[in-house]
């Protein structure tokens, strides 16, 4: 009962506002070509999911997305480590680190734009750059945060410092690498979709770059109606990944 | 006419709602309390002294049976009681100057006055030239004395005191609760109600001590310390009335009773 | 381990130094075409050519008042939305579900809804920039706002608070830390977003365009001196938010 009442609030404003597309349509409220009726979006959405094109271009943007992802974000892990372990590493690349870090990551298009080109390259650079800040930040902090008396612990039994790392640091540091995982999630999608706004002949950000160029309001629409649901699934994906590394921690806490 | 700050409970019952399950927690209690007394309630983990503390602080609001302060039915908290819980709850964002000065807030002394009663009351608990200081910056005596200033500061009539010195270390304890002696020395009028875990600091404060048992809770005994303040922890009397109200938990436990803290 | 601050400083800068001389090795000797990488030197006398000049105030002045308008109006609604929810359940089972759904979206995937309804205009791009600044706002209100513990609230109640007291004296406070850090969060969006706009809405004027323009026209010196204004700003307001933050969050350092 008290879930469905829930489930109804939730449904109150979506529904509000498609009445009210509706409506307007309906009368004829407005006689600008950019208002769609809620009936062509979704007369849209299902030629489109008929179609090869919205999947080809969705396909093509999440491997985008998980080449730059898997590229940043193994560098940004390591890196992270290294910086998190070594105060020596720390002291020598820290400062250049952070001093890059506080470029906006937009605003490193137009150089690699020169450097690399508008190929794919130029795609999973800057997806991976976007990838390697936040998951290197978060690992540096993780790993820095391992408590002192647990390395105290590996101290004392011993442990090299490959046994110290794989039996403490990592798992340890665990909970802040996958923060890190998650936010760079989101941002690699974000930075898809900007590469191919602007450089691209191909992917889901193109294809709405070309449906606003030919007024296609629906199928912008839908565009990010299938941008906004594959990311909010990988996401889930990646929560998934997570409970089941970090499944016994919950209940000790 | 009942005077100000007499505390009344007549068979006072309380459950809760677990699962389902009606379980007692409270049961027959019977307590009066005199105006200026000192009570203590003791009593092991579970015995649901907490309860009945929140009951007449009026936290908890459902019971069967009275609970009359002054004659009059506790429905919800008022500002005729004041309330020192176990963990200062002092205001994290506030310096402790208006942390004492919270419940005043709503009155229209005018500034100046408040400020006046502020004072007094840090004098009283001995934090004068700690007006500026944020919470976090006290020790955890410390803090407790702002808690009392600020439980003091509506002239309660009746102030309700949860483990108050629970949480510090042995030392601080007893010298908080030489301070709190003196406190209630000096508010005569008001009534003190004090949960504790504390056997010797029972002794040491109250009038009286109420003996809890539990599941469900009732009122063992309630033992009456009639020795002269100040109390001496080393003499006979006070070693013997100890003895005699330790002996009771053992006598009624079937298991050991622990210190729970 | 016993390595001092001064050291640690200087070691900072070995590898900057060494990037640098690098750069100067490399372009002297005319390894890299100086179209991909100027000289060290073109980019010190650019930069000081562009100062002087004085063209690159009115961009850096176009891009501010832009981020300050995005950003006031996208703090504002965050805030009111934020507490709203973090107030009232109600209000959340209303509106929450529909703001994680919109929120899923890339925040740049909304260009060209944008552009498409309000065409290339000021307009579009603040609604742009306030829309990044709305989501981290909304999201760390919300939170701060559950952030009071049920004992504080006791002692609200023993004290007999009304609704707007408790507001002010207890929510609030407690939820300060971290609308602050959404504040901050927001900032650094807002401050990104800005150069986004700036170069997806194609317009003119601003750092954003500054840079595109630059790298249309493959000025090297250019993009380099934009970028390393662009990171300035975006450090500076950061540092300004986190003093900000300190100042007002003086009740959480202890002794």
């Amino acid at each position: 009962m008290k879930k469905l009442i829930t489930l109804i609030l939730g449904l109150v404003l979506p529904v509000l506002i498609l009445i009210g597309m509706e409506v307007v349509a309906r009368f004829e409220l407005t006689t600008s070509q950019l208002f769609v009726e809620p009936k062509v979006i979704f007369e849209t959405l299902l030629d489109l999911i008929k179609g090869d094109e919205l999947f080809i271009n969705l396909g093509i943007s999440t491997l985008r997305v998980f080449i730059g992802f898997v590229l940043g974000g193994a560098a940004g892990l390591l890196f992270g480590t290294v910086m998190g372990i070594s105060r020596t590493f720390e002291s020598y690349v820290g400062p250049i680190f952070n001093a890059l870090r506080q470029v906006p990551v937009l605003a490193w298009i137009p150089l690699f734009i020169i450097w690399v080109g508008i190929d794919e390259g130029f795609k999973i650079t800057f997806i991976a750059v976007t990838a390697f800040f936040p998951m290197a930040l978060n690992t540096c902090e993780g790993v820095k945060g391992v408590s002192k008396s647990h390395l105290e612990v590996g101290a004392v039994l011993e442990f090299n410092r490959f046994k110290q790392l794989s039996t403490i640091i990592i798992p340890a540091s665990l909970p802040a690498i996958f923060t890190g995982l998650r936010l760079v999630l989101s941002i690699t999608w974000m930075a898809v979709v900007g590469a191919e706004l602007v450089a691209s002949s191909e992917g889901i950000g193109y294809m709405m770059y070309r449906a606003r160029q030919q007024l296609q309001v629906d199928t912008v629409l839908v565009c990010i109606l299938a941008v906004g649901l594959t990311g909010y699934t990988m996401n889930i994906l990646l929560e998934q990944i997570e409970h089941y590394f970090l499944r016994r921690r919950k209940v000790a806490e | 006419m009942t005077q100000r700050g007499t505390l009344d409970i007549v068979n006072l019952k309380k459950t809760f709602n677990v699962n389902g399950n009606t379980t007692p927690v409270l049961e027959n209690i019977n307590l009066k309390v005199k105006q200026g007394e000192f009570v203590s309630i003791i009593g092991p983990s579970g015995c649901g002294k907490t309860t009945l503390l929140r009951l007449v602080i009026g936290l908890e609001n459902s019971y069967e049976g009275q609970i009359l302060l002054d004659g009059k039915r506790i429905n919800g908290p008022g500002l005729d009681r004041g309330v020192v819980f176990q963990d200062h709850r002092l205001l994290p964002w506030l310096t402790v100057e208006r942390n004492v000065g919270l419940g005043l807030e709503g009155k229209r002394n005018g500034k100046v006055v408040n400020k006046e009663i502020v004072q007094a009351h840090l004098k009283l608990v001995g934090l004068q030239g700690f007006e500026k200081v944020y919470p976090a910056q006290l020790s955890g005596g410390m803090a407790q004395r702002a808690a009392i200033a600020r439980a003091l500061v509506n002239q309660p009539e009746l102030l309700l005191l949860d483990e108050p010195l629970g949480a510090l270390d042995a030392l601080t304890r007893m010298y908080m609760q030489l301070e709190l002696e003196k406190i209630w020395k000096r508010e005569a009028q008001v009534t003190m109600i004090m949960i504790t875990h504390d056997v010797e600091e029972a002794v040491y404060l109250s009038d009286k001590v109420v003996i809890m048992s539990s599941r469900p809770g009732t009122i063992k005994k309630i033992i009456p310390v009639e020795l002269p303040r100040p109390r001496d922890r080393a003499s006979y009397d006070f070693m013997k009335l100890k003895e005699e109200i330790l002996e009771e938990f053992q006598l009624h436990a079937e298991n050991v009773f622990s210190y729970a803290i | 381990m016993d390595v001092n601050k001064e050291v640690l400083k200087l070691r900072g800068l070995v590898v900057p130094l060494a990037l640098l001389a690098v750069w100067w090795i490399i372009t002297k000797n005319e390894w890299v075409s100086a179209v991909f990488l100027p000289l060290p030197e073109t980019v010190a006398a650019t930069f000081v050519k562009l100062f002087l000049k004085g063209k690159i105030f009115v961009d850096l002045n176009e891009s501010i008042t832009k981020v300050a308008k995005g950003f006031l109006v996208g703090i504002t609604a965050g805030f009111l939305l934020g507490t709203a929810m973090g107030l009232s359940s109600t209000l959340e089972k209303l509106f929450g579900p529909l703001f994680n759904a919109v929120r899923q979206v890339p925040i740049l995937g909304w260009i060209p809804v944008l552009i498409l309804i309000f065409g290339l205009t000021e307009l579009a791009k603040i609604i742009f920039i306030a829309l990044g600044a709305f989501y981290p706002m909304t999201l760390n209100t919300f939170d701060g706002c559950r952030q009071l513990k049920k004992e504080y609230l006791e002692v609200a109640r023993v004290f007999e608070f009304n609704k707007p007291r408790l507001l002010w004296r207890f929510i609030l406070p407690s939820a300060l830390p971290s609308i602050l850090s959404g504040i901050r969060v927001s900032m650094s969006e807002a401050w990104m977003l800005v150069i986004g706009a700036e170069i997806f809405f194609k317009t003119r004027g601003g750092l954003g365009d500054m840079m595109w323009e630059a790298k249309t026209r493959v000025q090297m010196d250019i993009v380099f001196i934009t970028i390393l204004i662009i990171g300035l700003i975006g450090f500076i307001l950061n540092y300004v938010m986190k003093i900000l933050e300190n100042r007002l969050l003086r009740w959480r350092i202890s002794n």
